[in-house]
């Protein structure tokens, strides 16, 4: 009786252990960056640009440190003439990219299209 | 219902800007289908052969990309200016076979006429690399030394500090600075588009880390020299935003400085309404965009969906979208009917705020706007927009920069050519501001507003009480003058067609004079 109930516990709490690692791992949440180096801005440089067909791409130090959230656009061509900015309205939106994480890998999530961006070696956690 | 209409307007504009970016290729106007190399002009000739005929004009695409060819390069630009360039109908017909650089064939496929002020109706012709073209940066990110520059008349030797894009100045540095010399270029011997390029380079940096000696003049004269090094700057693009019992018989006067209509300028401008309203409203709004030279159109139509409320834009059009005639109801870019942006009255995804949020709204009928020489292109559309709806605009400043023009960058063997495709217009129509929104004692419907021509002022802050252009606002308020604070009164009267109709409205005598000196704007007083 005392080995059933001990045995059912050990199931119980095996099956507990997976059901967490499987949500874990499954369930794909926001997430920010943990102590990013210049080797990690580097491949999150070299991703975004990737993603957008290789127009390079400038991005904060401390992206993805506060918010999940990363935004680009175009840089303004500004001068002498135009130090508003040469290019004028602009129609076109944003290229916004979310942080994600399953708890074991991290991947930029394209907005516009819902394309999924690994980041090898990038270590994450999800945003409180 | 409204509110689902004119959701699904904008949506549909974005819809089609999607669509066509992603026929452009990946989201780039100079298109994955162009391929690196000859916009210079270096490339052979090849096997192309093409004999020019006046006035035919083959489609463009049948020239696109051949980049081993000068002339085909010519003939697509010939052939693309024709179907896109608003006033293709003024272009001289020239044989593409005389130029040997894309380039330079370029320069000469815009009109040479004239706007109603005698300026060159056309301003804004220019091709930049597609590599260029297509960097990107963290919006809200700025690669600068901490601050931006004002310049007049772009004028080297009037080149000026104008807001810090910190909380705080970089050490030893305040606003209205002057530029003297920036290593060992003196602005006063500036010359030749060397020099341009190089001080282009040098006041908007393109790596961090960059450093140059600058030598500046003090608002009091004295000489400042010192080292400025680039670096990101986390910038906010309406930094400075309160409001105050400061009006006529204890009115709450709200004060707005909006700098750039960058992507998270959604947010930023969302969350300054709504204070205002938590704060318990405003009853007048001061609306600093005196160094606003524009951005996303959409941010813009928001901040005056905001500012008017949603009564008074029910049903009615932001900005139109007039290609040239021979596009009267289709975007001659995707393919799409051509719907006039409205009134945005929901956040659209531009920032980190959630998409379809409600805007917060200020309901007002009249706003105070501060403008300057670089109030520019979406700024103007804000203007343009709310007056016409029936929002009265007060303009205190500067003539604005006057580009009611919007282009379709567009790609071709490595450069990326921007050619005036559209011009947008308001609910009734107006979108003729090629000059410019002038300060005048009176507003007549088209480019005059009412308000006042008032200098800036370099010896207070933005959004100081005692800044001279804040200062004449309040004034106006309480008085209906700019008073004191006024540089001059520009008092006109309509130019009266033969048949009786007002058809256009004469430059004032000030600006006609300075046209003859600068062909493009008025000169800006900085008083000293």
């Amino acid at each position: 009786m005392r080995i059933s109930s001990i045995k059912s516990a050990a199931i119980a709490v095996a099956l507990l252990t997976a059901c967490s690692v499987q949500t874990a791992r499954s369930e794909a949440v926001p997430a920010l960056l943990v102590s990013p180096d210049p080797s990690v801005h580097a491949v999150l440089e070299r991703t975004v640009s990737q993603a957008l067909n290789g127009a390079s791409a400038n991005l904060a130090d401390d992206a993805l440190t506060r918010q999940s959230n990363l935004i680009v656009e175009r840089r303004p061509l500004r001068s002498l003439q135009e130090p508003g900015g040469l290019h004028g309205r602009k129609l076109e939106k944003p290229e916004k990219f979310r942080l994600m994480t399953d708890g074991a890998e991290c991947w930029l999530l394209k907005s516009s299209d819902g394309s999924r961006w690994p980041l090898p070696g990038v270590r994450c956690v999800p945003e409180a | 219902m409204e509110v689902i209409v004119r959701r699904l307007a904008f949506s549909l504009t974005l819809l089609f800007g999607a669509l066509y970016l992603s026929a452009c290729g990946g989201g780039s106007d100079g298109g994955s289908d162009d391929p690196p190399g000859n916009g210079d002009g270096g490339g052979s000739d090849g096997d192309f052969d093409y004999e020019w005929e006046e006035g035919v004009f083959p489609p463009s695409a049948d020239f696109k990309n051949q980049c081993g060819s000068v002339l085909a390069q010519n003939h697509w630009l010939r052939s693309w200016s024709h179907e896109t360039y608003l006033w293709y109908d003024e272009i001289v017909d020239r044989d593409p076979a005389d130029y040997d650089n894309p380039l330079k064939y370029f320069e000469l496929l815009k009109t040479e006429e004239r706007s109603p002020s005698g300026a060159y109706k056309d301003n804004y012709h220019y091709a930049e690399p597609t590599e260029e073209y297509e960097r990107r940066s963290e919006s809200g990110i700025s690669l600068s030394y901490g601050f931006q520059w004002t310049i007049l008349d772009g004028d080297p030797q009037q080149i000026y500090t104008a807001y810090s894009e910190s909380p705080d100045w970089p050490a030893g540095m305040e606003r209205g600075m002057r530029v003297v010399r920036i290593d060992d270029l003196r602005m006063s011997y500036a010359d030749g588009q060397k020099d341009v390029d190089f001080i282009n380079a040098v006041l908007w940096p393109s790596s961090e880390g960059q450093a140059h000696e600058f030598e500046f003049e003090s608002r009091s004269g004295l000489s400042y020299t010192t080292t400025l090094t680039a670096g990101e700057i986390d910038m906010n693009p309406a930094p400075t935003h309160y409001q105050s019992n400061i009006g006529p018989g204890g009115k709450t006067v709200g004060y707005l400085l909006f700098n750039n209509h960058v992507a998270t300028a959604e947010k930023a401008l969302f969350e300054a309404v709504a204070d205002f309203n938590s704060n318990g409203g405003i009853d007048e709004l001061v609306l600093d965009l005196r160094y606003n030279g524009g951005g996303y159109l959409g941010i813009a139509s928001q901040l005056a969906y905001m500012i008017a409320g949603s009564n008074a834009t029910d049903g009615r059009i932001f900005e139109e979208l007039l290609f040239n005639d021979q596009h009267p109801d289709r975007n001659p870019f995707n393919g799409e009917p051509l719907e006039p942006i409205p009134f945005i009255d929901v956040t659209v995804g531009y920032s980190s705020l959630d998409e379809n949020q409600a805007l917060p709204t200020l309901d007002l009928e009249r706003v105070f706007v501060l403008s300057g020489q670089a109030t520019c292109s979406a700024s103007e559309s804000i203007i343009n927009g709310l007056r016409g709806i029936g929002v009265e605009v007060i303009l205190i400043g500067d003539t604005t920069c006057g580009k009611p023009y919007g282009f379709h960058p567009t790609g071709n063997c490595g450069t990326t050519y921007f050619t005036i495709n559209y011009k947008g217009a308001n609910d009734e129509g107006f979108g003729e501001y090629a000059d410019g929104f002038v300060p005048n004692s009176y507003d007549d419907g088209y480019a005059l507003v009412e308000g006042c021509e008032v200098s800036d002022d370099f010896d207070h802050a933005l959004g100081d009480t005692g800044e001279r252009r804040l200062a004449a606002a309040l004034n106006y308020m309480d008085s209906g003058s700019c008073g004191a604070y006024a540089s001059s009164y520009a008092r006109v009267k309509p130019m009266v067609a033969d048949g009786g109709e007002v058809n256009r409205i004469a430059p004032p005598e000030w600006q006609r004079s300075r046209i003859v000196q600068m062909p493009r704007r008025s000169d800006e007083n900085i008083e000293h």
